[in-house]
């Protein structure tokens, strides 16, 4: 693919798909038609990006078929995996199918494995974290320095103002919990925020100007 | 074993520990006596200072991992409202979150729910509206399209309360329940930013624990209202709502477990410190 | 509308600009050559080198990963700088002869990281080195992604991990558990919400705006390093302006703060 196709055009693209969009959020009032126009070129997107499904399944069972054919390392839970997915995928176009119409959860046996298997399991991971923040607090909230020791009295007032049992030790912790929040909290949170938001901006026109396009693929063609 | 390796205890002990005492208060619970802060006060007091009959927008932005923090927040406000004769336009610009939405206004509206009379005139469910940050906008602009049928597949122009609420400038509170994005702040960015600022469309929150510090700047300017800081804020709000509606207190155990939880990681840390400070004394490496 | 500028926008519509423009000036200046901007050291993206040299010595491979994003969602930025690192990781992973596995989240980040990757090999000298089944996909949800990687670190026992990008909930679980396989542990993420954890858990730590400023870093293309050093104007603009508002609205003046209400 020559450079111009694969590197050229896309920059191209990307700086004018920008302006139109600077140009709608600013410019074009909510419920004009070409307000609606630029609405319908990023529900372009979504279309182009919903493909990444298609394209992730393949990738998947690309990886871990050939994971299986080559009886490469744990290929038994490849089989699993290309097993449950196969199966889920059957299950829901059955229910697409059967009922005649698009749900979010197809059919009942579908809505079935979601909420009995991967509702169980993404709960059962997300509660790990409370262990993995028991260890990573023993680890390190530690009085090294100053600022370490800072945020272990900040850590352990706001452990005590964010539970019940601190306001019913002594009233004055939930207080101070709020107060932290309300205040250097706020303050430091407003300052990564600022900074993360011009950073984001000054990207972005880095992107639209072709000069950040590391992304892009190679130099050469 | 000397007092000093207190600074490297196998975080498996840890981990058994944690399970055991968190667990106990979920068996036999404490009854520790729940405050209520600053913050969820607001959302309370906003949605109690509605007239009946305006339009709450109940954003179900949230995953089954984060709904042991989230579900009890949405599901009480949600009874709040209805209490309140309210008319609820619920969605989730999450597709997982349609689900959990679904099932929260079984709970509150009955288990007959769609099929209750007061469907489409009082109460709508759009379930997953597409686009993410993308669809909050659409629908803040014009909701029709955003979605042209709700979830389950009546045409949006033939219910009532859809033709009440066109647009943002209908919407009189909108509550969203969040974990991550799309979020509280892409509704501040693509919702009430762009249709008059707080005063034109306030913002109620639920949200995880772990995300409140980062919404404070936003509170403290009044784009958001109120907040229910995770667990505890939905504990909070059900008791404000179980002494003026009979609402039943349900965190209790579970506000229990969390506490001693806390109590338990703060104790870790101090062992650890006592630990780390024997062997720094010592003149060893921690 | 006001000035043809839509309801709610004119004071982020003037902000934009002044905030392009300066970007734009320091720029120009620092491309041309009539100014040399200096980056402050970044320890995290240092110690990669570190990391790579490491993992070469023990002979065991670096797994990277650029979070949970994509390419259309509203933290694309944060995907783009891993994107970046991930180049200059991969070129050194290269040249030093050390094997470094990616695990891509959203379908559509793979055949970018794919190209990025294969340029830094080819510029490293080895393009025969660049194995594709380095770029391992793990599904798309957020919890499948996280444990799979996780299980892929355990098993390849990885001497360092690097995670540039944004993270949710999963951060904690991948530095936690990262730090218990021995591993190296450099992360950077602009979630405000999970920089606590990255700080706390992993060895080198970058905070929001840094992790941005990796491309610049670098590379030490003067535009980059440019552009960054339009970044700090534009915060002694927006702290002047806070000193400037809180003064005037202390004193009665409304003009301001009537502004940005706009």
């Amino acid at each position: 693919m020559s450079l111009v196709v694969k590197r050229y055009i896309p920059l191209v693209i990307t700086f004018i798909m920008g302006i139109i969009m600077v140009i709608a959020t600013y410019f074009l009032a909510p419920g004009t038609p070409e307000r609606d126009a630029t609405t319908l070129l990023t529900g372009a997107v979504d279309v182009i990006v919903a493909t990444a499904g298609v394209i992730g399944l393949i990738v998947l069972l690309r990886h871990h078929g050939v994971n299986i054919s080559r009886r490469g390392k744990y290929w038994k839970y490849s089989t699993i995996t290309i097993i449950g997915v196969i199966l889920y995928l059957i299950v829901g176009l059955y229910g697409v199918a059967t009922q005649g119409r698009y749900l979010m959860l197809a059919s009942e046996h579908f809505a079935w494995v979601y909420n009995t298997i991967y509702t169980s399991m993404d709960a059962t991971i997300f509660s790990l974290l409370a262990f993995f923040i028991a260890s990573a607090a023993y680890r390190a909230f530690r009085l090294r320095s100053l600022e370490s020791s800072i945020l272990l009295f900040v850590g352990a007032l706001m452990l005590l103002g964010r539970a019940p049992i601190g306001g019913a030790t002594w009233s004055g912790f939930p207080d101070i919990s709020t107060w932290l929040l309300n205040v250097p909290n706020a303050a430091g949170n407003r300052a990564i925020t600022i900074g993360i938001a011009i950073g984001a901006i000054l990207l972005a026109i880095r992107q639209l100007m072709g000069v950040e396009r590391g992304y892009l693929g190679p130099e050469r063609s | 074993m000397s007092l000093s390796s207190i600074a490297k205890i196998d975080r498996r002990y840890l981990y058994v520990l944690l399970f055991i005492f968190v667990t106990l208060p979920l068996l036999y619970p404490l009854k520790l006596p729940i405050p209520i802060g600053e913050h969820a006060k607001r959302v309370y007091s906003k949605t109690e200072d509605l007239a009946a009959g305006s339009i709450v927008i109940e954003s179900f932005d949230f995953g089954p991992s984060t709904r042991p923090e989230n579900f009890p927040q949405a599901k009480a406000h949600l009874f709040h409202v209805r209490e309140r004769g309210m008319k609820v336009v619920a969605l989730a610009f999450w597709p997982s979150g349609a689900p959990i939405g679904e099932d929260a206004l079984r709970q509150v509206y009955g288990s007959d729910f769609p099929n209750i009379p007061e469907y489409g005139t009082e109460v709508v469910y759009l379930g997953y509206v597409p686009g993410a940050e993308v669809g909050m906008q659409t629908f803040a602009d014009n909701t029709a399209t955003a979605k042209g049928t709700d979830h389950y597949g009546t045409a949006i122009g033939s219910l009532p309360l859809m033709q009440q609420c066109q647009s943002a400038a209908d919407f009189d509170l909108w509550a969203e329940w969040a974990s991550g994005t799309p979020g509280e702040q892409q509704v501040i960015q693509f919702v009430q930013g762009r249709h008059g600022g707080p005063s034109a469309v306030p913002i109620v929150v639920g949200s995880t624990a772990v995300s409140v510090p980062g919404m404070m700047p936003f509170y403290l300017t009044g784009q958001i209202y109120g907040i229910l800081n995770g667990l505890a804020g939905a504990g909070e709000y059900e008791f404000l709502l179980s002494i003026d509606y009979g609402y039943t207190y349900a965190q209790g155990p579970s506000l229990d477990a969390q506490s001693v939880g806390h109590v338990l990681i703060l104790l870790f840390i101090i062992i650890g410190n006592i630990g780390y400070l024997l062997t720094r004394s010592k003149g060893g490496k921690s | 509308m006001i000035y043809g500028i839509n309801d709610g926008l004119v004071a982020s519509f003037v902000l934009l600009i002044v905030v392009v423009a300066e970007g734009l000036i320091a720029l120009y200046l620092s491309r041309t050559g009539k100014a040399h901007p200096k980056i402050r050291k970044i320890a995290g993206l240092e110690a990669i080198e570190e990391a790579i040299g490491r993992a070469t010595e023990m002979g065991r491979p670096i797994a990277y990963t650029t979070g949970l994003g994509g390419i259309r969602d509203q933290v694309y930025y944060q995907t783009i700088a891993g994107l970046s690192i991930l180049g200059y990781t991969a070129e050194l992973a290269a040249k030093y002869n050390a094997r470094l596995i990616y695990f891509p989240y959203d379908p559509t980040i793979m055949p970018m990281a794919i190209d990025v990757m294969e340029q830094a090999y080819l510029r490293a000298g080895k393009p025969e080195a660049f194995n594709r089944d380095n770029v391992q996909y793990l599904g798309g949800d957020q919890f499948p992604w996280a444990f799979g990687v996780l299980g892929a670190i355990y098993r390849e026992q990885t001497a360092a991990n690097i995670h540039m990008g944004p993270f949710w909930a999963e951060s904690l679980i991948l530095a936690e558990a990262g730090f218990y396989t021995g591993a190296i542990q450099i992360a950077g993420t602009a979630n405000y919400h999970q920089i606590q954890f990255f700080v706390v858990a992993a060895d080198y730590a970058l905070i929001g705006e840094e992790l941005m400023a990796a491309g610049a870093y670098l590379s030490k293309d003067p535009t980059q390093i440019g552009s960054l050093w339009g970044s700090d104007w534009a915060k002694i603009t927006t702290v002047a302006l806070l000193i400037l508002g809180v003064i005037l609205t202390a004193a009665g003046v409304t003009q301001l703060l009537d502004f940005f209400a706009l």
